[in-house]
């Protein structure tokens, strides 16, 4: 099970196609946070062997105090107690916050590395004051390394990352203090609907083209990067491992995620409390069971069913997609029972690159 | 390398035994620089044995007299005569791991040297001091080399070999450190007691004397935060380096002096090493899941 929880929707940042964006900041409170930690406890109670994976999220989550993180420690405590070492803690932040006393805070929490986002073109992010995003994100990265906090980079792929794949790739690839880099299409939601925005947002073809150029250079650098979702297709297509992919991937959403907004409203994911649609209620009115019950979840559960005989029916790539993200699918077409928008660059991509390495892994495979 | 502390110093033989200078230098592994074998062995009991890593200077033929002192350091050893009989005369000798031949990058004998050396399983190496001192066809030649050859049995002819290691993963060591100038790692020493990164920053990034050496100050000093925030900086000013496809092996060494620097062919070079070692790495791993 993975939990989002978006600890607050305020933030420092001012990314032009920010997707989280909300007009009314609101934080996490200490209520919403002890129900979501029970919610993880019962599920762990409930499957034995299970995990939870909780991603603290936002907007910003280093806008809360040294003392909120310090609260959640022992709300931690209080709500899992002997299950808390199969509670997993990560973060996603633009780490401009971090500073060593919140490292320290953060460090009893955390025990999976921060993911941060990151872009080579500064007009695209910045944070509030017009001061230096990049200044304080590497003094932060330091600040990350001297407190054992590992960090991963998220990388919003826009029109001018995918006119620049190569030079992006190569970016990455050779900066000392990156390791592993996730490259998510842009989509329109939130800031990113704004019509200043329209010439940085891709077309699934330009996603397929991002993916097509990405993967020459996977190649080159002989498939060793570890940048997401290049390594996963790898997993996938060379070694058989398709368990490796991502959520948007995989297709079991319905079955593994949920975003809890700071008002306790639940979603499937984060992205769905982005978007603000099917919520399920709120952590105030649900159980685990309810949750696995509700209306929401089945929606998106069918949804399997209703690709794999109908639009996607025949697509020899379906063990590799599964339809892809429920929610593009949603921004795109108004409904979940349609595949995702980056459909078509994404089998181009698959036909380029994959299928000379070899025929597509059957529906239904498992690792090998 | 070893590191006895943080830093290597990379000192010339007198100052490494004269009185009042040990202290300064307590606690670092010592790079010793050679001129004269003679001042080696009269210098012997003066000599702090137990923190020198590393000797410099002497010759193949000088090291044939040096038998006593085998074992007590790493030795990188001139081959100045083509004199094959005398080679393989020596080779036994010179035939272990902590031996390292040393052919200049303008001998004219370039070449046979290193091709001879390899073959008598010599571990070769052509002094890297600053971006024009290969000769970048010879180090084609010798990329070459090292990536056939190496495939069916161990070849060490250094940069390439330790190039040919980081382009690998196997290690993360760049044309700095092949040049002896990682700021984390290397001190040099001149004839007066200046300390610096290496020699040809002598002038422009001066750290003091080193009488005076105080290593927290050194490293708060201009100079030294000079270099060490380079790589950043590159990419903080997203420079040509930060995307440059040579990077993994450059680490921006070859414009750090000069901003300007025509690496072009260096950059050729350098990616058609990553590039082969690229194509070797991608068709193993096709292989082994297929």
């Amino acid at each position: 099970m993975v939990i989002i929880l978006k600890m607050t929707t305020a933030c420092n940042g001012t990314c032009v196609y920010c997707s989280a964006y909300k007009e009314k900041p609101q934080h996490l409170s200490v209520e919403v946070a002890r129900r979501v930690l029970g919610l993880a406890a019962e599920y762990l109670r409930a499957d034995r062997r299970g995990h939870v994976n909780l991603i603290l999220h936002g907007g910003e989550p280093l806008i809360l105090s040294r003392r909120f993180y310090a609260t959640f420690d022992k709300l931690m405590d209080e709500q899992l107690g002997a299950l808390r070492p199969r509670l997993n803690v990560a973060m996603q932040s633009n780490l401009t916050l971090l500073t060593p006393a919140k490292a320290a805070a953060l460090g009893p929490v955390l025990t999976r590395p921060i993911g941060t986002s990151y872009d080579l073109y500064p007009e695209v992010r910045s944070i509030r004051g017009n001061r230096s995003l990049d200044e304080r994100w590497y003094r932060a990265m330091h600040v990350a390394r001297e407190a054992n906090i590992d960090t991963g980079v998220v990388y919003v792929v826009h029109r001018k990352a995918v006119r620049d794949t190569e030079k992006v790739w190569t970016f990455f690839r050779n900066h000392p203090d990156i390791s592993s880099v996730r490259f998510n299409p842009l989509y329109a939601e939130g800031r990113g609907k704004c019509d200043e925005v329209a010439d940085l947002i891709i077309t699934a073809e330009q996603w397929g083209e991002f993916l097509i150029r990405g993967w020459r250079m996977y190649e080159l650098d002989g498939f060793r990067p570890s940048f997401a979702p290049f390594s996963e297709f790898f997993a996938a297509h060379i070694r058989r491992e398709p368990r490796r992919m991502s959520c948007a991937h995989k297709g079991r959403c319905h079955d593994t995620h949920l975003g809890i907004d700071p008002d306790g409203s639940i979603y499937n994911c984060g992205r769905w409390s982005d978007t603000q649609e099917l919520c399920y209620g709120t952590v105030f009115d649900l159980g685990i069971e309810e949750i696995e019950q509700s209306p929401v979840r089945r929606k998106l559960g069918e949804r399997q069913k209703v690709l794999s005989e109908g639009p996607c029916k025949d697509c020899q790539w379906w063990a590799y997609c599964h339809g892809g993200c429920p929610n593009d699918a949603y921004l795109e077409h108004g409904t979940v029972d349609a595949p995702t928008r980056w459909c078509a660059g994404t089998l181009a991509f698959f036909e380029q690159c994959l299928r000379p390495l070899g025929d597509p892994i059957g529906r239904g495979s498992r690792d090998r | 390398m070893m590191h006895v502390n943080d830093y290597t110093l990379n000192v010339p033989l007198p100052l490494a035994v004269a009185r009042g200078q040990a202290a300064t230098t307590d606690g670092h592994a010592l790079h010793l620089r050679v001129e004269d074998t003679g001042a080696l062995v009269k210098a012997n009991d003066a000599i702090p044995w137990q923190r020198v890593w590393e000797i410099t200077g002497p010759t193949i033929e000088d090291f044939a007299l040096l038998t006593a002192y085998h074992d007590r350091a790493r030795w990188n050893l001139w081959w100045k005569r083509f004199d094959v009989g005398r080679l393989l005369d020596l080779a036994p000798s010179l035939r272990r791991r902590t031996v390292t031949v040393l052919v200049a990058p303008d001998d004219p004998d370039l070449h046979e040297k290193l091709l001879l050396g390899d073959s008598l399983s010599l571990r070769m190496a052509v002094p890297l001091t600053d971006p024009d001192s290969q000769n970048l066809e010879e180090l084609n030649r010798v990329i070459s080399y090292v990536l056939i050859t190496g495939a069916t049995r161990p070849v060490h002819m250094d940069p390439v070999s330790s190039m040919v290691a980081t382009a690998m993963g196997h290690q993360d060591l760049t044309l700095w450190d092949f040049a002896d100038e990682n700021v984390h790692r290397n001190l040099f020493v001149d004839d007066a007691g200046q300390v610096s990164l290496s020699a040809r920053h002598l002038t422009t990034h001066p750290y003091g004397p080193l009488g005076e050496l105080n290593l927290e100050d050194m490293e708060r000093g201009t100079s030294y935060q000079r270099l060490s925030s380079y790589a950043q900086e590159l990419f903080v000013s997203r420079s040509e380096c930060a995307t440059c496809r040579a990077y993994p092996l450059c680490g921006g060494w070859l414009r750090y002096v000069d901003r300007g620097y025509d690496c072009e062919v260096w950059h050729l070079v350098l990616t058609a090493l990553l590039e082969a070692v690229g194509a070797t790495e991608r068709t193993r791993k096709l292989t082994r899941h297929r």
